[in-house]
């Protein structure tokens, strides 16, 4: 055997070793890179040299440099991203209209529509009393400045939804611009024999991000590329992209491709918690509330219209609320000039308050669909806060299941900063080892020269 | 399973957070003596809430229909009794001028006195109270008993003193608190006994002695005025009985309440303690587990 093959088989394992510790060192440096999945050498034995007194070993080389990941939890990672982010903006949103509504409280329409129909009572006892009669203005004036209230922050949490959608549809235009430029220089990269961990790495976390704002579905094709469609919509490869755009049409807000053809079918992520809110629950609330005031305003029109006001001669046939439109409630103009307009008289005597008791007894009537408003208003406001529950309780288990999944992650492919100094050691070790054989093998070639 | 240091420290984060929640929430319940804030807090215990507070407000609705009441019924029992004390007087005194000793001579002075009770009548029949005629039913426009124009009869200034005053003194309640005109004194028409008074008043100055059908007038306005108080009476004990029972009732509820949205605040500030030490505990033991690794160790 020659000699020389000690030296070249010592040399080999040096830049095997030297390339060992580059990746120990790389692994370090990124300990602490959230993006970062470690990264581990796979050596090999060379292929040896057959010869007629048998193999003979040619040292190590290094096969493969692996990027220690587990696709299955990846995956699973982006479904409970998905789940997680659409439950948890669908959360804080609904906190926010919890806020308009700000019940159980004083504040609250319950107990203001509750006050506006007890100042009926209180005026039935004294029905020329001025005060009690600017009493009843006042708290329907209370009551209708609730309604506006609540019909203005419905509208306001709306605009921010629809703002917020259009920025973060910008956002996954980045991300998916993005992709396909790391999607092109990985596919160019793997074609010429290279490994390019750390970009797909920094793929992988753009999808991610991707994965908590609308669902994608993500393909790899066998050179390597991601290929991404958004609710069933082409996104991206490694040739093209496609780029989209928030859309609110008809009062419906969703997400279509920029030249407006083809809608995008979302149903998870941040933006199905926006497109839900938006075009179903949002106007549901609205809707409901619309029903509480027109129910308010026609009973007690019905009812006063039939009483006498306090006016000299008395006069009938007169509404208590003029309209209700928009969220604004408003009183009839020539009570709020004269509240003895206030017709509480069932026959035209100043102290007869008939009226004033037909209208506080409405409170206990059934004048929505066999409902009395209370039930129905109470129903709302159940199912606002069921809601938002439910909501929190899916974001906490999903978050508890991806925090699981976050951990099996950083188990596999998180960086042990103890695990990496045990690899300097035995590479450091190795490193010298091949050292000492360059020295030996020197040695021995010294030995054989002095021979001559 | 494999440990790195990222593991580490996002599982001391993950639990810090949840501490840091578990306080904030706690925090909330303290600063605002309420387990029930938004309606995510609870939605049934919100929905009980609410119809519990808005049942508290009708009681005080109710309760303050009751005292106003009260307070009426109180000025037409007062007015009643001195109604009545007029009345038992000329009773008394009609009596006397029909016995055999009254000498005719005297009669005009006991029509002074009648012309007096007729007057001191008519104030009682026309006594206000919150701007309302007592006894004129629930037509406030001017008093309800009146002499005519020319003084020699009394009558009924407005169309009607039959008007009923009702309140709610409770959800399905409704009360009628006036004793009115048209009850207590009829329909004036010569025969009530503000006419009758006036007649006998005429011919005791004619030097005519009062019949005993006229007495026997008086003697029945009288009895009628006792039912009528006696159903005053009996509306004041029932608004004062349902007037406590309101009072009692809202107690409960209010008592109610409180179990529903009461925070205990001992029990709160010691749980909020112990979530401060299980943070102060992570604090110490992310000191010691987090920043060693075998790098100290080389």
């Amino acid at each position: 055997m020659a000699v020389t093959r000690l030296l070249d088989i010592a040399s080999r394992s040096l830049g095997v070793y030297q390339r060992a510790l580059d990746v120990t060192a790389h692994n370090v440096s990124n300990a602490n890179n959230p993006q970062y999945s470690r990264q581990r050498v796979v050596l090999t034995a060379e292929k040896s040299e057959i010869r007629a007194d048998g193999d003979w070993g040619t040292g190590v080389s290094i096969r493969d440099i692996l990027r220690v990941r587990d696709n299955l939890n990846e995956i699973q990672i982006r479904t409970y991203n998905q789940k997680y982010s659409a439950a948890n903006k669908k959360s804080e949103l609904l906190g926010q209209i919890e806020t308009v509504f700000a019940e159980p409280s004083d504040s609250g329409l319950s107990s203001l529509i509750n006050k506006f129909f007890n100042s009926w009572d209180k005026l039935a006892a004294s029905p020329n009393d001025t005060s009690l009669r600017n009493a009843v203005v006042q708290s329907a004036q209370l009551m209708g400045d609730k309604l506006q209230n609540i019909h203005d922050g419905l509208a306001q949490v709306k605009e921010d939804i629809s703002s917020e959608m259009t920025d973060r549809v910008k956002e996954i235009n980045n991300y998916i611009v993005q992709i396909q430029g790391m999607n092109k220089q990985i596919v160019e990269s793997t074609n010429v024999g290279n490994v390019p961990n750390d970009l797909m790495d920094k793929r992988d976390d753009a999808i991610a991000e991707l994965s908590k704002l609308v669902n994608i579905t993500v393909n790899y094709d066998n050179k390597g590329s991601a290929n991404i469609s958004i609710g069933g919509v082409f996104a991206t490869d490694s040739y093209n992209y496609v780029q989209f755009k928030a859309d609110n049409t008809n009062g419906q807000l969703s997400m279509v491709t920029e030249d407006g053809t083809t809608r995008v079918a979302i149903n998870s992520g941040e933006l199905f918690s926006f497109t839900d809110l938006f075009n179903n629950k949002i106007p549901d609330y609205q809707s409901k509330i619309d029903t509480v005031a027109n129910s308010i305003m026609n009973s007690v029109n019905t009812a006063h219209s039939t009483g006498y006001t306090l006016q000299t001669p008395p006069t009938t046939g007169l509404n208590f609320f003029d309209n209700y439109a928009n969220g604004k409630l408003t009183i009839n103009a020539n009570i709020l000039a004269d509240v003895k307009n206030i017709a509480v008289s069932g026959n035209g005597q100043s102290g007869n308050g008939d009226i004033a008791v037909l209208i506080a007894g409405l409170t206990k009537s059934g004048v929505i669909s066999g409902e009395t408003i209370g039930n129905y208003y109470s129903s709302i406001v159940s199912t606002l806060g069921a809601d938002k529950l439910l909501q929190e309780q899916n974001a906490s288990s999903n978050q508890l299941v991806l925090d699981q999944l976050e951990l099996q992650k950083e188990s596999v492919s998180g960086v042990s900063v103890d695990e990496e100094m045990t690899n300097v050691i035995k590479f450091q070790r190795s490193y010298d080892a091949s050292a000492r054989l360059i020295k030996i093998a020197d040695e021995m070639l010294q030995t054989l020269l002095s021979m001559v | 399973m494999r440990i790195s240091d990222q593991l580490l420290s996002n599982r001391y984060l993950s639990g810090v957070n949840n501490t840091k929640s578990s306080m904030q929430k706690i925090q909330q319940q303290i600063l605002t003596q309420s387990k029930i804030n938004k309606p995510s807090d609870s939605p049934s215990g919100t929905v009980k809430t609410m119809r519990i507070q808005n049942q508290i407000d009708s009681y005080d609705t109710y309760i303050n229909n009751i005292d106003n009441g009260l307070a009426l019924l109180q000025t037409t029992a007062t007015s009643m009794e001195k109604i009545q004390d007029e009345v038992q007087s000329l009773s008394i005194m009609l009596t006397d001028i029909n016995s055999a000793v009254i000498d005719n001579s005297k009669l005009n002075g006991f029509a002074d006195k009648v012309d007096l009770a007729i007057n001191s009548l008519l104030d009682l029949a026309n006594t206000q109270f919150n701007n309302k005629y007592i006894f004129g039913g629930t037509d406030y426009s001017a008093e309800p008993y009146g002499y005519n124009v020319a003084g020699t009869a009394v009558i009924q200034n407005v169309p009607s003193t039959a008007g009923e005053l009702k309140i709610r003194i409770n959800t399905n309640t409704i009360q009628k608190i006036n004793t009115t005109g048209q009850e207590l004194f009829g329909t004036i028409d010569g025969t009530d006994i503000f006419n009758t008074l006036v007649t006998i008043r005429d011919n005791l100055r004619a030097g005519i002695k009062p019949t005993a059908a006229q007495s026997q007038l008086v003697s029945t306005f009288n009895t009628n005025l006792t039912n009528k108080m006696s159903t005053a009476g009996e509306t004041i004990n029932r608004l004062t009985s349902t007037k406590d029972l309101l009072e009692s009732q809202k107690l409960e509820l209010e008592d109610l309440q409180q179990k529903e949205t009461g925070v205990d605040t001992s029990q709160a500030i010691i749980d909020l303690q112990n979530q401060q030490y299980y943070l102060d505990l992570s604090y110490k033991m992310s000191s010691m587990i987090l920043p060693k690794s075998l790098l100290d160790f080389l």
